[in-house]
């Protein structure tokens, strides 16, 4: 069938061509308490036929391979209709042609250990919890194995197939003391190595113990002050406030943002570095090729404070005239791929934890990240765990925090890069595209005059 | 349901299994317009299903799957999945057929693409008139979703379910100011007035030439009622029939108590038709009846599911729904979760200018950014002002920017109600009147 679809989209009466298939098998545990909520074991088929003709795009969908073909013929049809309906001018920048086949590289393979193995590995970690206090109320446990195959095929002679494992693994502990709730979690997702979820026991009682604490802490008084994030929160701020907005998709077509994005444009400190890169292997953001065959790549976006590049499609790189850097993504066949970053990074600089802790007077440690959202140039964080740093030392913890901030100016306002690095993983969403699986990744960093929110 | 999906539920029959199949069909158009032009055409038409099946010794295996094509691989999967379970209190439903039709409109069904990219093109010329600077995507997508339930009990449950989204992320770039234009339209059966989105944004653009400092502190503020979809976001949490069993919502030992100001009543009512949330059963196969959350401030229904109802030992209401992870919309692959279908805060006694000249001084709030993320299990919001404005003596004075709001809705509808407008206003799924809030803490730069 492969070869079919090779045929028929070189023979295509189009500009460009492409299909993708897509066969997904997972496996998902989920506990809630010490009970297993529910097995589940999921098989998806699907794919997609994109066609540029006359510039005019068109996109469509199948479950079943028997339409593939007669897919490819129509979505031309309608991408020609789009053509002639349209003035946008369309350009793709040239790649490589490339025929691979690319295997999973697993340090560990979860396929290896029984399912009644898992089931009482996290049978024994949502036990830790709930059997340290009686304050804890509930714990629930996402373990999700899922192995995707796909296979990509255009019209320029491309043929890639790529074996991916991703796999989840998170446990969130709820506690309640007098009317009040305290959730934290802790994930251990990645793309090579079952390994890193197993023997976490201590880290379970840490996490534990922070939910206990976090029932007796107060919420922080709201101001202006300096934060001092830990690299879990480092990587979260450059993905929401700076990765975003580098995704070429939102700025390619707009010339009053392009002109704010003009590369040249001094953004942050000389000693302020940040990349986004495919190669980082095993993380969950790192992949050989891209959704459009292209192959991925390290991406400086600002280098010694420097607008220096930014994030590509085929198609935004051809209307900019820059290289395509291997961002376009979709996180499963039901959506056209588009620009979205893979692992994006502070790298490390000078400072010692211990300066930047002891140089901050009254400010406030997020030492890890809960989540974040952006909105053009403003950008709001929750941090899961923070404290405050008085004279120098941390100290308290606080709760109900909020940062919020303009992205222009809080990179600007980055005082220290410390010489640490952790790389952290998540999910981003982006439209209606979530969850894509992604990581971010820095060192300890001190921003000054950050707008903290709190309802004191 | 087709034959080969009848074919399942007989297989499982056989077997001397119970099964409820569900499945969800979703044949999607959608339009996008890029730099003012119309760029992409996406047609779908995907479809999946989510098996139950009950075992001999009462306990629930599930999968997921796109295609039924080998039943004994998809039977045996089941299987594996129950052998690791205790017995299920959960009973699928049982001998009666219910197939819906007030759902979808067949005038709407007929809205052809091309009828799509006329309403874009409409919109992006009136956008145009405001300020031809505005650019950004506009995605308009039509949805006919096919949702349908089989059991081995004989139950059968089907409706078909339209609507359209229109969503505009128009951005506006003045020296160095970015200013968002966001609008979001869903509705079942009627066509997005383009007249008067382009009239809102119009009003916000003129209300945006100014921008004022505002400094931190304690403010009366006017929430919009679009800002009820954020504050009202830990309402699922609070209510939520499993929360309540496990005692984690701060709501668990709340029912019958007065835990908000008298003037506050919520209902969900999944019956108003052709919103987002309407339907008439869940997706569970139990009827979802209107709830009333809170009735003069005081708590009275929570949110069920089979399972939350049958170990609660109440009535269940029908609020098992499988939705998508975040960012919500409809899946077949979930697992049901008591959710909320259509929320309605009830208006007050005061007119839009009454509101806006209760004080001296306040800030009106038109949209946040980053609710998603709160501590939503206790009550907390809080977000970025995205769009907000101060406003004196009752007249808009200039726009403010780097503001963060966070309040606790237990404390803030409880005891910094000021008052409600009388008319409400519907966005999406949830309908509510203009909320005034008292002594509401706000930080800025």
């Amino acid at each position: 069938m492969s070869d079919e679809i090779r045929d028929m989209l070189k023979a295509l009466d189009c500009d460009y061509g492409e299909v993708h298939v897509e066969e997904t098998d997972t496996r998902t545990i989920r506990f809630a308490g010490r009970e297993l909520s529910g097995i589940n074991i999921s098989k998806d088929f699907g794919g997609n036929v994109r066609v540029l003709n006359n510039n005019g795009w068109a996109f469509s969908t199948f479950n079943n391979m028997d339409r593939a073909g007669r897919l490819i013929e129509k979505t031309n049809q309608t991408a020609k209709e789009v053509g002639s309906l349209s003035r946008f001018k369309i350009r793709m920048a040239d790649v490589p042609v490339v025929e691979d086949r690319v295997m999973p590289d697993l340090k560990s393979d979860p396929r290896n250990a029984s399912l009644e193995d898992k089931v009482d590995q996290i049978k024994h970690y949502a036990d830790i919890p709930l059997s340290r206090s009686n304050l804890i109320k509930s714990v629930s446990v996402l373990y999700e194995e899922k192995f995707r195959k796909l296979t990509f095929i255009n019209s320029e002679g491309s043929f890639i197939t790529q074996e991916r494992m991703e796999l989840s693994a998170a446990i969130v502990v709820t506690g309640s003391k007098d009317g009040k709730t305290e959730i934290q979690s802790r994930n251990w997702s990645n793309n090579h190595d079952y390994g890193r979820w197993l023997n976490q026991d201590e880290e379970i009682r840490k996490l534990t113990d922070l939910v206990l604490m976090y029932l007796d802490a107060d919420d922080v008084k709201s101001g202006i002050y300096p934060v001092v994030c830990g690299p879990s929160q480092t990587g979260l701020f450059v993905h929401e406030a700076f990765g975003h907005l580098s995704e070429s998709d939102k700025v390619y077509k707009n010339e009053s943002l392009r002109n704010i994005m003009k590369l040249g444009r001094v953004f942050g400190p000389e000693i302020l570095n940040i990349t986004d890169s495919g190669m980082d292997h095993g993380q969950r953001g790192s992949l050989v090729y891209d959704d459009e065959g292209v192959k991925t790549q390290k991406t400086y976006l600002i280098r010694n404070g420097v607008l220096e590049g930014r994030l590509h499609s085929r198609q935004t790189a051809g209307i900019m005239g820059e290289k395509p850097t291997g961002n376009a993504r979709a996180i499963s066949y039901v959506y056209p791929p588009i620009v979205r970053m893979r692992n994006t990074s502070i790298e490390p600089g000078e400072s010692s934890l211990d300066d930047i802790i002891s140089s901050t007077g009254l400010g406030i440690y997020a030492k890890r990240s809960k989540g974040g959202q952006t909105g053009g140039e403003m950008f709001t964080f929750s941090p899961a765990e923070t404290y405050y740093i008085r004279n120098g030392k941390v100290a308290e913890p606080v709760r109900n925090v909020t940062f919020t901030g303009n992205l222009f100016l809080t990179l600007r306002n980055i005082e220290m890069i410390g010489d640490d690095y952790q790389i952290s993983s998540g999910n981003c969403g982006k439209g209606e595209q979530f969850p894509l699986p992604v990581s971010f990744s820095g060192p300890h960093i001190k921003i000054n005059s950050v707008t903290v929110g709190g309802s004191k | 349901m087709n034959t080969r999906e009848n074919q399942l539920i007989e297989a499982i029959k056989k077997e001397g299994f119970r099964g409820e199949l569900f499945a969800l069909e979703d044949n999607c158009t959608q339009i996008l317009f890029e730099d003012q032009l119309l760029s992409y055409v996406k047609e779908g038409e995907n479809k999946g299903y989510y098996l139950r099946m009950i075992d001999k010794e009462g306990r629930m295996g599930q999968i997921s799957f796109t295609l039924i094509d080998d039943f004994k691989e998809l039977i045996d999967n089941c299987i594996l999945s129950a052998s690791f379970q205790k017995r299920t209190p959960v009973e699928f439903e049982s001998s009666s057929t219910r197939t819906d039709e007030g759902y979808l409109d067949p005038s709407f069904e007929a809205v052809s693409g091309r009828e799509l990219i006329g309403l874009g093109n409409d919109l992006i010329n009136n956008i145009k008139k405001v300020n031809p600077d505005i650019k950004g995507p506009v995605y308009i997508e039509k949805n006919i979703y096919n949702i349908s339930l089989i059991t081995t009990e004989n139950a059968v449950r089907s409706f078909r379910k339209g609507r359209i989204n229109m969503e505009i992320e128009g951005k506006l770039s003045k020296e160095g100011d970015l200013i968002q234009f966001n609008r979001f339209y869903s509705h079942g059966r009627e066509l997005p007035d383009i007249k008067a989105i382009a009239q809102s944004i119009e009003r916000d653009h003129a209300s945006c030439k100014n921008i004022v400092n505002l400094p931190s502190g304690k403010y009366t503020v006017i929430l919009d009622p679009e800002v009820f979809e954020d504050i009202s976001r830990p309402v699922e949490a609070l209510f939520n029939g499993r929360s309540i069993e496990k005692k984690t919502s701060a709501l668990w030992d709340k029912a019958g108590s007065q835990i908000f100001d008298s003037r506050i009543s919520i209902v969900d009512d999944p019956a108003c038709p052709f919103l987002e949330n309407s339907v008439p059963f869940d997706d569970e196969g139990v009827p979802s009846t209107r709830l009333d959350l809170v009735k003069k401030g005081i708590m009275g229904d929570i949110l069920l599911d089979k399972e939350s109802s049958s170990l609660l030992g109440t009535k269940n209401n029908g609020r098992g729904f499988k939705r998508r992870a975040l960012l919500g919309g409809r899946t077949y692959n979930a697992v049901p979760q008591p959710s909320v279908t259509n929320l309605f805060l009830k208006g007050g006694d005061l007119d839009r200018e009454q509101i806006f000249s209760h004080s001296d001084r306040a800030v009106y709030i038109k949209s946040l950014m980053g609710t998603i993320l709160g501590h939503h299990i206790s009550g907390y919001v809080s977000g970025n002002v995205w769009m907000g404005f101060l406003v004196e003596n009752g007249s808009i004075k200039g726009r403010i920017k780097d503001v963060v709001f966070s309040i606790n809705i237990l404390d803030a509808l409880k005891n910094n109600i000021a008052g409600l407008g009388r008319d409400v206003y519907l966005t999406k799924y949830v309908s509510s009147p203009f909320i005034l809030l008292k002594d509401i803490q706000l930080t800025s730069k």
